[in-house]
């Protein structure tokens, strides 16, 4: 009862902050609004027992990657004011129509064919962060080496692209 | 760990959130409310600003930010084998500093390139206007 | 830790010590270009070698899984190695051109083409949907980042758009993953294989919704329609030195992907998910095709024909198992044909500019006869006309397709391989009967576009006279 309490609190918020991220004119309230967001998928990820990805969303998404953020705000400049004009003119009611089939489709796949076919085993769902270790070095070590290599590629990647100048000197 | 255990959280959260409006309101309610045209200027005293103090940051705060991230994710996988440091043995602690080693020699790439000096304009302006004649150092 | 295997990895290690030795040592001495190009050479020939070793002992044989069920070992995973890494090699010997252009960035871009090799084997040795979307994401940010290399105005253009729309590709496999996990109860591919095949899902709502999911995650990185709106801008944007290497390594990558997801674990819904897939491929070579003969810019014109070609490879992937061989064949030959037309665009444009006009070419057949003949070549084969490469490869694929029942996507598609010679041929006559304008000189053609020009054309040709080496050696390089 108190999940389903909090489930329905934390998925409005979630939503609210989806379409304020979305809709705000002012890049600010999009970020703030993708960071309540993301707050409320840290309570999703609670209420599923996934301790240890609630506090890793919570420090990497709704610190780290939303300072990021902020950042490039700053950076893009926020005294510019949105273009809201469009070069293709059906854009706006394209997207509407698909999203409706998109819903639709959803709805009729929720009312007739939305089952999964897997039963889940037994045992609990043990999201600590001492399970997530012992199986992150186990099973999911590759993965979790190959990770490495994505963080070299964002080093890499940025300062080629935003500490060089155009003229490849260091700026 | 049960829902409930997080229940500390939820209170501060509340709390926090009580603090902030309960003294907006104290504030609106107590506080006397007498503009005058000097106290409405940003500085009370001092120049009149000209322009919109809102302005761009420069591309290094991105740079900053982004090496931020990467380490902030690094510590996260830490964390992780941390807290299993006895179980996990020899091969945990190979498995870690093979990451490790990846992300040192990332750090050690950006610290060399330059990417967390924080005064290479100035040292080229100067080098460009005061002191023409001097190589820039490599 | 079960089961570590260095020799299923061995490729990944050599490209990765290779980029990171490279960065390392660019920051301690600031070498010249010439070292980099030793330190990424040894590495990819390294690469290459490993893979060919895990081809002599892979091939063939049942599953080799390796590092808890992540990576396969087998004929499949080293024929991409085999690929990847011979592209990568040809790739950057055309681009580097490019390289010393970009001064010191130089460094971090051979570093950045060696880790996306790494990350294009991976998506091809991939047997774990989560190692795949990792695999994937490496390949992908690389690709981004590369495209925007030079931080011109076009440049800055095509990384943003191809960042922002594969982003949104990567979140929407991502929940195809999600899915299909949610219907079958584990990531593995073998694991879902069995369970897929042992256990009859009463209303696979889930598991659907997922297929088609990761079908259109995979299809927007292989520029499949209607996923495509990124390529021309990407191909048109990106400098040139580097554009070949981006839209072969997409391709192998990508197909390499979709062909193991498709018919190894999903093998069991082939039914379900094949007419989808011809859909796609149909509507892939009919926008492709009709996009590309309007085209005035010869890397916006080539764009429109890499989306009706990955449409001419969805179709053999209608066949499940039976179409792999197919896929492999003409994936393998068009990156190679790909790598070379873009080897000429950046001899004739530039390797460090994006646009590259038709007109641009008139007359390339007096300016530089090499270079034409080249460029000529790889526009026939890409006709699929025969004695060439693109020939026995939509042979292939036809033939995999009727087999499957899908004659009416066939026909569609023989239609679309006419009209598609209007605009390859269209280059050859600019490049042979036009005057070239103005006052053209002789071009001057570096010696890594002459080399990358010269082994394309001459793959192009042999495998297209006598491909049977080729498909033998394919019918061991099935997915386990």
């Amino acid at each position: 009862m108190v999940e389903l309490v909090l489930f329905v609190i934390f998925a409005i918020c979630a939503l609210f902050g989806a379409v304020t991220m979305v809709w705000a004119r002012n890049p600010v309230y999009s970020a703030l609004g993708l960071m309540l967001t993301m707050f409320s998928l840290a309570v999703f990820y609670v209420s599923n027992a996934g301790h240890f990805v609630a506090v890793v969303q919570v420090i990497v998404y709704a610190g780290a990657v939303m300072t990021l953020f902020l950042f490039v705000i700053m950076l893009i400049g926020v005294d510019k004011a949105e273009d809201r004009s469009e070069t293709l003119p059906l854009q706006r009611p394209a997207a509407l129509v698909l999203l409706a089939l998109f819903a639709a489709g959803v709805l009729v796949a929720g009312a007739r064919a939305w089952t999964t076919g897997y039963t889940a085993p037994g045992e609990a769902v043990n999201g600590t962060i001492e399970a997530i270790g012992s199986r992150l070095f186990d099973t999911w070590l590759l993965p979790f080496e190959v990770t490495a290599l994505l963080l070299i590629i964002a080093a890499a990647g940025t300062i080629a692209l935003a500490f060089f100048r155009g003229d490849g000197e260091e700026g | 760990m049960a829902l409930v255990d997080y229940l500390p959280i939820a209170i501060m959260f509340a709390l926090a959130l009580v603090f902030a409006v309960v003294s907006l309101l104290l504030s609106r309610l107590i506080a006397p409310h007498d503009p005058t045209p000097e106290k409405l200027e940003p500085y009370e005293c001092g120049i009149v600003p000209l322009q919109d103090p809102v302005q761009r940051f420069p591309v290094r705060f991105y740079l900053v930010a982004m090496l931020f991230v990467i380490f902030d994710i690094e510590i996260v996988f830490l964390f992780a084998w941390a807290v299993q440091f006895e179980a996990l043995g020899w091969p945990g602690t190979i498995a870690v500093g093979v990451f490790t080693l990846l992300l040192v020699e990332t750090l050690v790439y950006a610290w060399r390139r330059g990417a967390l000096d924080w005064n290479i304009p100035h040292r080229e302006r100067y080098r460009r206007v005061v002191a023409p004649e001097i190589e820039e150092a490599a | 830790m079960s089961n570590i295997d260095f020799l299923a990895l061995g490729p990944e290690i050599a490209v990765t010590a290779a980029a990171v030795l490279l960065l390392m040592i660019e920051v301690a001495r600031k070498p010249s270009a010439r070292v980099w190009g030793w330190i990424a050479g040894i590495g990819i020939a390294a690469a290459l070698g490993l893979s060919i070793a895990g081809w002599v002992l892979g091939r063939g044989t049942d599953a080799n899984l390796y590092f808890s069920d992540m990576l396969a070992l087998d004929g499949f995973s080293a024929f991409g190695g085999i690929v990847v890494f011979t592209l990568t090699g040809i790739g950057l010997i055309a681009g580097w051109g490019l390289v010393t252009s970009l001064r010191r960035r130089g460094a971090e871009f051979v570093a950045l083409v060696l880790i996306a090799a790494a990350g294009m084997h991976l998506m091809a040795a991939s047997a774990n949907l989560i190692m795949l979307f990792i695999a994937l994401e490496v390949a992908s940010i690389s690709f981004y980042v590369l495209a925007g290399i030079t931080r011109n105005r076009a440049a800055d253009e095509a990384a943003l758009k191809y960042f922002l729309l594969g982003a949104f590709a990567s979140a929407v496999f991502l929940y195809g993953i999600a899915l299909v996990f949610a219907a079958t109860g584990t990531l593995s591919m073998a694991g879902q294989e069995s369970f897929l095949g042992e256990t009859i899902l009463l209303r696979p709502g889930v598991l659907l919704a997922g297929i088609a999911l990761l079908i259109v995650g995979l299809g927007f990185k292989v520029s499949a329609a209607p996923f495509h709106v990124w390529a021309p801008d990407v191909y048109q944007g990106a400098p040139s030195g580097v554009t070949g290497f981006l839209a072969a390594g997409a391709k192998v990558g990508g197909f390499a992907a979709l062909a193991r997801v498709l018919t190894v674990p999903l093998d069991a819904y082939l039914d379900d998910w094949a007419p989808a897939v011809a859909v796609v491929a149909v509507a892939s070579v009919v926008v492709g095709t009709l996009l590309a003969i309007a085209q005035d810019d010869i890397k916006r014109m080539l764009a429109y024909s890499s989306v009706a070609h990955a449409g001419f490879i969805l179709l053999a992937l209608t066949a499940g198992d039976a179409g792999v061989e197919a896929v492999w064949f003409y994936v393998s030959t068009y990156a190679l044909q790909v790598v070379g037309a873009f080897a000429v665009v950046a001899a004739v444009s530039g390797p460090d500019t994006g646009a590259s006009p038709l007109d641009s070419y008139a007359g390339l057949g007096k300016r530089s006869p090499m270079m034409a003949a080249g460029l000529g070549l790889m526009m026939i084969a890409m006709g699929g006309i025969p004695m060439t490469t693109g020939f026995v490869g939509k042979l292939g694929v036809f033939r995999a397709a009727i087999d499957a029942g899908y004659l009416w996507a066939v026909v569609t598609a023989l239609v679309a391989t006419v009209a598609g010679l209007f605009f390859y041929l269209r280059v050859i006559v600019r490049m042979y009967m036009d005057a070239p304008g103005g006052d053209a000189p002789a071009l001057e053609v570096g010696r890594g576009p002459a080399w990358a020009v010269g082994i394309t054309s001459a793959a192009t040709i042999v495998l297209g006279i006598a491909p049977w080496p080729l498909l033998n050696m394919l019918r061991d390089a099935l997915p386990f």
